[in-house]
């Protein structure tokens, strides 16, 4: 703080101060202890280069062998390659969709964004797979369409290649989780600065373009960061659809020495680490670009829910979004239903060809029941959990100017440039480090501080990006009003971010259903949850179970996601 | 502490598994110990072991349950755990997932001094490299008592096969032709795919799918075998000029199989690919080249007993039972595999999984193939194939 | 009179089943001051929005400069980019990151029109409204009084057809908002801009505009000049919200000599020669509306034509003057009276109306 707490004039104040201090302080050292240690360990275990068991001899063999190997490199270009192509238009897409959901007069607009939602948690593996039967040049579906027409000759699809793999991702992720963190944004942002446009000359678009994006940078720009950084790290799609063109992405090569016999940690480690550069140099230049500019963009008179108005446009911008929607989601996800009512997913010429019995297998397996009861509790108190973590340390990271706060936004965002199996393997050797490992290591409350934290990126950003659009001088305003600065905190900021609070809440309540590379060192018997069923299930080519059981976990998160706004939007009082 | 624990592992291997014998001689009738292993009057036999039996049976429901570590295996899973629990009234956890993630969880377990798994079943390259070579594992023979496990008669091999240089630590159970490749018929006739040089024909060109070779896997593993037995150049060839598909997924080169976009399936699965024959999909398995022998391998799994397991009682129990006809018999039908137990009813297999006798197979499950000849030649295999 | 800038016809807005604009009609004519006068609610804003294209009407038709801009039975609706308004919003609305000439330049740039254009016309602004020197300040920087003098630029930095200002002084302190008030007046009599003028503040809306609505509940109560409105109310609701009234209650009694309105409780009559007798009826009940600075206080005694009786409640002296607090036939209210004739609290009085400076209104 510039001044010395004790010079204060009034005693109240420095006992507000000194809570705020304390709240960074202790984040400070609770992300350190559960994202930085992990992270060291790993780096420290990469030095390592003794067998299992003996004595420790440092040496940077394994740093040497991971970047000599010739693909790597390549390997590199490609993956940056794919994540910036289909970073751009998906950018440009999740902004128009986002932004016709919350701010115009679009019908149907919720039911979008809950679409969104939907087809986020959907699992990807049997998604590219639908894709596969969608679009492969000798039986794909949609080529034997097209071969009908006159003009066409030969198959005009091929997933297997730079832009099918570029094409698929847009459906499995492409503009879902983007929306779903920009909805919310949009919807806060005060009307009068785009009525105030369209007034000015401004036509829609230019409003959007030169008004609304730049005000809400914080959020679009952590959004496209996340996306680029979950871009590099991907790796399902690019196993099935790049390897038998040849393509092979950098995500993928980590995960080789992950699964080599014995599994090479240290090499994963050395080549994850350029992550952590490409998140050096991100952060780098979204500080620079929002330095000294100011986002007070939300104020009680500001405020209003008053939509653009699109007139007849409105059915076209519908009409545009449900066919997106259609083709992206629709298409595949009804073959992926099929599918899972299928005795062979996408085998249509076989006798008989569907069956109840992946369904009937899937609920009656003895496991079923408790993974779906570890599921539940997993995934509740990830998300509890993450709204309340996270939406401090978004309030600290964006109102203190410390340089604590500095380093606790960038420690958040460790978890996601770890690749997922590694987090987890120094989260194991955290757990097991700890006093607590009696209630951590292999129970349900492992597993889900694990959850917490893998989803700490995302979760920082939206709350911090809310917490700049409420104003800067929310330190200032809880002092001025005389109230503590927790009451300021709870009875004030957080119903104003509610619908951000609502979005994290959820998104962790989903990834810690769909996750597979956290829980997997961490879970036990006892703490299996749904998801480790459903790698099991993909793993020995039950995919038609896991079809199944990847639908029943996205139908749990869709009531979820349901409930939750309704709650989300009592908590607003709109 | 922690440098005296080194040392101690540093210990050779033969003294540390001398050392846990003399304990278990200690502790568990030494008496009845020597008679399991030498040939003894039935009467005495069947009296000493009932009631070590009952001990361990006993042993194994105070302990509760126990933990066993593999692959994700729906056989486990369905039939097993369940067959188990109703047969002694102890229930199995299974953790199941790629074995390098067990074993990176198993070793920071351990380095934690946290000891959770009681039974590994484990692909060779796991159980030899890492199981065996980092000493997780106890000497397991001394543990077979059931007359039907250690009945030399109930073996095709004469005795319960450990094939670790102790012979004590990894047993090996199963010992089934493996497929060399897999064609489906409507596109690559039979007579097409005599030899090795038919998978060079032009008309394959692009047709042929493997599993990714520059990984670890099966894939490597094959092409490891081609390079030991055909040479590089036909490596070479195989690999670069006929463009084979490759993939990671299973049940992606298993549904080409089946819908002939890539006729020849180098590294599909014979439990993926039978429930296709049963669809009715007319696939064939290969299972040797007049110029490339057959081979035999130890799939699924090979049995090992974890050190310091936390329910040795239960551990006993499962791997005894695990080893016994009934155990096996499940896995044999469920994988298709051919057992080394006599009395096991192979009618249901493959008549081409089950080796012929005195015909000579490359096998690669071998030990010192898996311990150093696949490693050194699979590292030969990713020079030249990615030299290209 | 001229063509109006702006025309209302009976335009009607419903947000849900709740009116919000009912039936409005009213003209604005170039060069002139308009004035929307109304308690929050009242629909006054929306009107403006509407003039803005930021609604659309459910009914009616909206004209500009005798064109129609909104209508929906033509099924016309010119969105609010096309239509050349310039408009001051509450919040000012200022682009947080744009710098203020990049602020002031927005209309014309997306005008398309050229830089060096644009250059001299927001330096113009800017000096207009009095920022000059401080085009290059992110915009966030200033003082509530100078984002709203930025907002101001920017609406005039193009000529619009109308300027729409939506209580554009109410967040500014006291002192600032009488110089504002003054400054925008003068700006607008310079420029000869057509200006529509939404306020809360009756203040406000008197000394600056060349016309005021009054308006109520959706629809304009009353229209006119200022001292129309102050002098003679057309309701209760516009006499009470143009400034303080007293109110009393009587009944219509004519005969030979004249009409009057007897006021049994007060104990006197008032003369209603001026006051539209025929509007009413014998025995009619009405209310009498005056301002209080219209009533003299004179000494007790025998009730004279147009005087009835009060009494002294409290007193306060205020300086230049003192102000009683009177009961009369069952009320209480405020006068103001000189310090020539004092009277103590308890002190029966006469309180004396001026016939021609009274309201009646049906009660």
């Amino acid at each position: 703080m510039k001044m010395p707490a004790a010079s204060l004039p009034f005693p109240g104040l420095r006992v507000r101060l000194r809570l705020s201090h304390l709240a960074e302080s202790f984040m400070l050292v609770f992300f350190a202890v559960v994202m930085g240690l992990p992270v060291l360990f790993l780096l420290w275990s990469s030095l390592n280069v003794a067998a299992p068991g003996k004595d420790a001899v440092y040496s940077l063999a394994n740093w040497i062998r991971g970047f000599s190997d010739p693909g790597t490199l390549s390997a590199l270009w490609m993956s940056f390659l794919l994540s910036v192509v289909r970073l751009i238009p998906a950018m440009i897409l999740s902004v128009m969709v986002a932004w016709l959901i919350a701010r115009t007069d679009m019908p149907g607009g919720n039911t979008l964004e809950f679409l969104c939602w939907f087809a986020y948690f959907i699992p990807d593996f049997p998604l590219v797979l639908a894709w596969i039967l969608l679009l492969d040049p000798s039986f794909g579906f949609l080529n034997t369409l097209a071969g009908v027409l006159p003009f066409v000759e030969g198959p005009i699809f091929n997933p297997y290649s730079f832009w099918g793999i570029v094409w698929v991702h847009t459906s499995t992720n492409g503009i879902w989780f983007k929306v779903m963190l920009l909805t919310p944004v949009f919807r806060r942002l005060g009307a009068s600065l785009e009525e105030a446009a369209r007034v000015a000359g401004a036509s829609n678009l230019t409003t959007l373009r030169r008004i609304t994006l730049p005000v809400l940078a914080p959020m679009v720009l952590a959004v496209a960061a996340l996306s680029l950084i979950r871009g590099l790290e991907s790796f399902n799609t690019e196993l099935l659809l790049g390897l038998p063109a040849g393509i092979y992405v950098y995500a993928t090569r980590i995960y080789d020495y992950t699964r080599q016999e014995p599994p090479a940690f240290g090499e994963a480690t050395a080549l994850g680490s350029v992550f952590l550069l490409v998140l050096v140099v991100l952060s780098y230049f979204y500080w620079r670009y929002l330095r000294g500019k100011r986002f007070i963009v939300v104020t009680g008179q500001a405020y209003s829910t008053m939509r653009v108005k699109l007139g007849k446009w409105r059915y076209w911008a519908l009409g545009g979004c449900l066919l997106y929607f259609a083709v992206m989601m629709i298409l595949p996800l009804s073959f992926l239903l099929i599918g899972s009512f299928m005795r062979r997913y996408g085998f249509f010429n076989i006798a008989s060809p569907f069956t109840a019995a992946h369904w009937q297998n899937l609920l009656m397996d003895p496991i079923f029941l408790s993974s779906l009861k570890n599921s539940l509790i997993i995934a509740t108190a990830t998300a509890l959990a993450g709204i309340v973590l996270y939406s401090t340390v978004g309030y600290l990271v964006a109102s203190r100017k410390s340089r604590g706060a500095e380093l606790l936004d960038l420690f958040c965002w460790l978890p996601w440039v770890v690749p997922g199996i590694l987090m987890s393997l120094g989260l194991l050797w955290l757990f097991l480090a700890t006093p607590l490992r009696s209630v951590l290591y292999g129970s349900v409350w492992g597993i889900a501080l694990a959850m917490t934290i893998k989803d700490s990126p995302v979760s920082t950003q939206a709350f911090k990006a809310a917490f700049l659009q409420l104003g800067p001088d929310l330190e200032e305003a809880a002092r001025v009003t005389g109230a503590s600065w927790g009451y300021t905190y709870r009875r004030i900021l957080l119903p104003l971010v509610a619908p951000i609070a609502a979005t994290v809440g959820l998104l962790n309540f989903g990834s810690a259903l769909t996750s597979i590379s956290t829980p997997v060192l961490l879970y036990s018997a006892q703490s299996r949850p749904l998801s480790i069923l459903l790698m099991e299930y993909s793993f020995t080519g039950e995919l038609e179970r896991a079809a199944a059981l990847g639908l029943l976990i996205t139908l749990i998160i869709s009531a979820m996601v349901l409930a939750g706004r309704r709650l989300g939007l009592k908590l607003t009082g709109s | 502490m922690k440098t005296e624990g080194r040392e101690q592992k540093a210990e050779s291997r033969k003294q540390k598994a001398e050392n846990s014998k003399q304990k278990l001689t200690r502790s568990l009738l030494p008496a009845a110990y020597c008679i399991l292993l030498t040939v003894a009057p039935a009467w005495a036999q069947s009296r000493d072991w009932e009631k070590e039996w009952n001990e361990t049976l006993a042993a194994a429901k105070r302990e509760g349950k126990v933990v066993v570590a593999g692959s994700p295996d729906p056989v486990m899973r369905n039939e097993i755990i369940p067959k188990f629990m109703s047969r002694f009234g102890v229930p199995v956890e299974f953790i199941a997932g790629r074995s390098s993630r067990i074993v990176a969880r198993v070793r920071t377990e351990r380095s934690a001094g946290i000891y959770s798994i009681d039974i590994y079943l484990s692909g060779p390259d796991t159980t030899a490299n890492t199981l065996y070579g980092e000493k997780l594992v106890d000497p397991l023979k001394p543990l077979l008592i059931l007359p039907e496990v250690v009945d030399p008669a109930k073996w095709k091999t004469g005795k319960p096969w450990f094939v670790d240089p102790e012979e004590s630590y990894v047993l090996r159970p199963f010992r089934s032709v493996a497929n060399l490749l897999f064609i489906n018929p409507d596109h690559v006739k039979p007579e097409e795919m005599r030899s090795s040089k038919d998978l060079l024909n032009p008309k394959w060109k692009g047709k042929i799918s493997t599993e990714d070779p520059t990984t670890t896997g099966a894939g490597a593993n094959l092409a490891s075998r081609f390079l030991n037995q055909l040479g590089e150049e036909f490596l070479k060839k195989l690999y670069i000029e006929q463009k084979p598909v490759s993939t990671r997924e299973r049940r992606q080169f298993t549904d080409w199989l089946a819908r002939g976009t890539q006729p020849i399936c180098l590294n599909c699965r014979e439990d993926d690919v039978r429930p296709l024959q049963k669809e009715g999909f007319k696939i064939l398995e290969i299972f040797e080249l007049a110029d490339v022998a057959g081979a035999v391998n130890g799939s699924p799994w090979l049995l090992t007993l974890a050190n310091k397991a936390p329910h040795p009682g239960a551990a006993r129990l499962f791997a005894n039972w695990m080893m016994s006809r009934e155990g096996l018999e499940i896995y044999a039908k469920g994988y298709g595999s051919a057992t080394l137990r006599t009395d096991v009813d192979e009618s249901f297999l493959n008549p081409g999984n089950i080796p012929r006798p005195g015909a000579n197979y490359f096998d690669d499950t071998d030990w010192k193939w898996v311990v150093k000849g696949r490693k050194e030649t699979r590292s030969r295999v990713w020079k030249i194939l990615k030299s290209r | 009179m001229a063509q109006a800038v702006i025309e209302f016809v009976e335009v009607t807005k419903r947000f849900g089943p709740a009116l919000a604009v009912d039936r409005m009609s009213f003209a604005v004519a170039p060069g002139e001051f308009f004035t929307l006068l109304g308690p929050s609610g009242c629909g006054k804003t929306t009107t403006l929005r509407l003039v803005a294209g930021l609604e659309e009407p459910d009914e009616g038709e909206i004209l500009l400069n005798g064109i129609p801009i909104a209508s929906p039975k033509r099924g016309i609706f010119v969105p609010p980019d096309k239509r050349r308004m310039g408009m001051v919003f509450q919040s000012y609305a200022i682009w947080p990151h744009l710098t203020v000439f990049e602020n002031v330049a927005f209309p014309l740039r997306v005008r398309r029109e050229p830089a060096a254009a644009v250059k001299e016309r927001v330096l113009g602004a800017l000096d207009l409204v009095g920022l000059q020197g401080l085009a290059e300040r992110g915009a966030t920087e200033l003082s509530g009084g100078q984002q709203q003098r930025v907002a101001l630029a920017r609406a005039l930095a193009y000529t619009p057809a109308v300027l729409l200002l939506d209580e554009p002084l109410s967040n500014l302190d006291a002192k600032l908002r009488e110089q504002m008030r003054f400054e925008l007046r003068s700006l607008q009599r310079r420029l000869n801009l057509s200006v529509l003028y939404v306020t809360h503040d009756q203040g406000e809306a008197m000394a600056m505009s060349d016309r005021i609505a009054v308006v109520h509940r959706g629809r304009p109560e009353q229209v006119g000049v200022a001292a129309e409105l102050y002098e003679t109310p057309a309701s209760s609701f516009v006499g009470d919200f143009l400034g303080r009234t007293v109110m009393l209650r009587g009944t219509v009694k004519k005969s030979a000599q004249g009409s009057w309105i007897d006021l049994r409780n007060a104990g006197g009559r008032i003369s209603l020669a001026n006051n539209r007798p025929a509007q009413f009826a014998e025995g009619e009940e009405v209310r009498i509306l005056s301002r209080p600075e219209d009533i003299d206080l004179l000494p007790g005694g025998e009730v004279g034509p147009n005087q009835i009786k009060a009494k002294v409640e409290m007193v306060a002296y205020l300086g230049d003057h003192l102000e009683y607090s009177v009961s009369a036939g069952g009320r209480s209210f405020v006068l103001a009276a000189g310090k020539k004739a004092r009277y103590p609290v308890g002190a029966g009085i006469r309180l004396a109306f001026d016939p021609a400076r009274i309201t009646v209104l049906p009660l």
